[in-house]
């Protein structure tokens, strides 16, 4: 049996350890004694005591779209720092963040509360934000031929600028509302429930099999742009879907969640180390990496605090951290 | 067998050109070096035989076949390049470099099948590779690397092999070593191969057929010991030089005069 293989088996098993844990904690502890019980009421349908009903109408979405959301974060990643040939970036590296902040700090200021498709206005603004930011710097990066990947990256960082100082100008501009942005830009995922999972399920669905699936084209790339395309690789056309993928899957992400920073960064590269560069075994591996960490990042933002729960992105970051410096310091050889 | 000729082809940028009515015909199982001066337009010449630059003009047929008319797909299964400088930005594994060889027959999505792997195998082994089979690209020396960049040209089963500077940066006993393998594997499997140098004695023991470069045009094609004249050379490369004979090979040995003499300088 391939070792690999064996290697995402064994992470999708912790992983699945890791969601058990995940339901059993929280602010109501539902202990293994109880679970089965529990559980018989939730599948019978007929969901009366509190138990039952913080475990699926609260923790149970929560915690799938927390590994959906983790998971996309990764993947994203993995295919941009693939793209970019560079251990920097990350799902947000040409924009699609600071897209996401704007949309929604002018969704908040206008006060607009429509809902569609059991998105709520702010995930919507995210969604289409970030969309059309990654759009734009992929027009405007486009009129260069000659350094497309590195013309793409200037555009982000530009357009990130741009767009976040327009976001500080509407938060300052109106202070009533600065508490909520700011919540928004630090990321949660209280009080999601199984509308927002079912909205996003089929995006980052696709978005992941995409990336997948574009696998060969990325190793092909780490040779360099000149060698991948006398293999016979078609730039523009390799661009574009891997930016399809990777914009889909962070907006998907952003609109459920907000912007969590740092899972799209780091979980790429522990997976490099568990099963290689190889990204047909690299994007599961960052996918279920991402899943594991958001899940433990969220189950300590609600947790930690007692009643009160902190922004996730604060968990990610601060638990993400000093890992992966922790991971630079044993580093061997070049990555 | 696929002979490559090349016709009154003039190569460069829209804005540029940087080598005018090239007529040049490589042959199956022979080693043809490329030689000139920085600038002289070898790359260039590599860019477009590999189709990362359009002709200017004029054309190049690979077995009576026009370049012009192969589409993408095609062409990248006749041709294995080798950039002069070639990045390995992750550490993939030898073996998995060498897979992708069969990017051009099998494309980026569908897995590869037995024969394949078989393939690639047979590269790995060819290319004394073996035993780095599962060392990251990015822990290898650059000798140990551009067998990995040949032997993924074998797994490609490219007819025609262009190399840009394959020797660029190794120490003595690698020049050799890869340009031994390099003309090797051209004599067993009868491909055409391109190569350009800055040595002009490792041309002189490697090459079969020699096309030096210079002022925008080929100035010479020919044996080692016809190309490899004193004159010849420094009008290419703009530095008198003596020739010698190598003691071993008879071939010709080039010795450059740095101090100009009286006379030749200016």
């Amino acid at each position: 049996m391939n070792r690999k293989v064996l290697i995402l088996g064994g992470l999708s098993g912790i992983l699945l350890v890791t969601i058990a844990i995940s339901v059993m904690v929280g602010s109501v502890t539902v202990s293994l004694s109880q679970f089965p019980e529990t559980w018989q009421e939730i599948s019978s349908g007929q969901i009366f005591s509190s138990h039952a009903t913080i475990l699926w109408k609260l923790r149970l979405p929560r915690i799938l779209l927390a590994c959906l959301t983790g998971a996309a974060l990764g993947v994203a990643g993995a295919g941009y720092q693939g793209l970019f040939r560079n251990p920097l970036a990350d799902p947000f590296v040409i924009g699609s963040a600071s897209g996401a902040a704007f949309g929604v700090a002018l969704v908040i200021v206008m006060g607009v509360q429509t809902t569609l498709f059991g998105f709520s206005a702010m995930s919507l603004a995210a969604f289409i934000g970030s969309l059309l930011a990654v759009l734009c710097v992929f027009i405007l990066a486009g009129r260069n031929r000659e350094t497309p990947m590195v013309s793409l990256l200037l555009a982000g960082v530009a357009l990130s600028t741009f767009l976040s100082a327009c976001v500080s100008l509407l938060m300052i501009v109106n202070s009533e509302k600065l508490f909520v942005i700011f919540g928004w830009l630090m990321g949660s995922l209280s009080g999601r429930s199984w509308a927002e999972l079912q909205a996003v399920t089929p995006l980052i669905a696709v978005g992941l099999v995409m990336m997948w699936l574009l696998s060969r084209s990325l190793d092909a790339l780490a040779f360099g742009e000149e060698t991948a395309a006398t293999l016979g690789l078609g730039r523009k056309k390799f661009l574009a879907l891997v930016l399809s993928a990777g914009s889909l899957l962070t907006a998907a992400a952003v609109s459920a969640a907000g912007i969590i920073g740092f899972v799209g960064l780091i979980c790429p590269h522990i997976a490099r180390r568990l099963v290689g560069a190889r990204h047909a075994y690299l994007i599961p591996a960052s996918a279920l990496l991402g899943a594991m960490l958001l899940l433990i990042a969220d189950d300590l933002a609600r947790t930690i605090m007692g009643n009160s729960e902190l922004p996730v992105g604060i968990m990610t970051a601060m638990l993400g951290g000093p890992f992966f410096l922790f991971l630079l310091k044993t580093k061997r050889g070049t990555a | 067998m696929s002979r490559l000729e090349i016709e009154n082809l003039s190569c460069g940028y829209p804005t540029r050109t940087v080598l005018k009515n090239v007529t040049l015909t490589a042959e199956p199982g022979q080693t043809l070096v490329l030689l000139g001066a920085n600038g002289a337009g070898k790359t260039t010449l590599f860019r477009t035989l590999s189709g990362q630059l359009p002709p200017l003009s004029g054309s190049f047929q690979l077995a009576d076949e026009d370049f012009g008319s192969l589409s993408l797909k095609q062409r990248v299964r006749e041709l294995a390049v080798m950039p002069q400088s070639e990045s390995r930005d992750w550490p993939l594994c030898v073996e998995e470099a060498v897979r992708l060889g069969r990017a051009p027959h099998r494309g980026w999505v569908f897995p590869l099948t037995k024969e394949d792997h078989q393939i690639v195998d047979g590269a790995i082994k060819r290319t004394c590779l073996d035993e780095l089979r599962d060392r990251p690209i990015t822990e290898l020396s650059g000798g140990e690397w551009r067998r990995v960049i040949l032997a993924r040209a074998l797994a490609q089963k490219a007819k025609v092999l262009l190399l840009d500077e394959p020797t660029a940066g190794l120490d003595l006993k690698y020049q050799h070593e890869v340009l031994h393998l390099v003309q090797s594997l051209t004599h067993d499997r009868q491909l055409t191969t391109i190569l350009s140098l800055h040595d002009l004695n490792l041309a002189a023991q490697f090459a079969d057929v020699i096309a030096l470069l210079g002022d925008e045009e080929l100035i010479a094609v020919g044996s080692p010991a016809e190309v490899l004249t004193e004159s010849l050379i420094e009008r290419a490369f703009g530095i008198p030089v003596s020739i010698l004979q190598h003691p071993v090979y008879g071939s010709p040995l080039i010795a450059p005069l740095s101090h100009w003499e009286e006379g030749q300088s200016g």
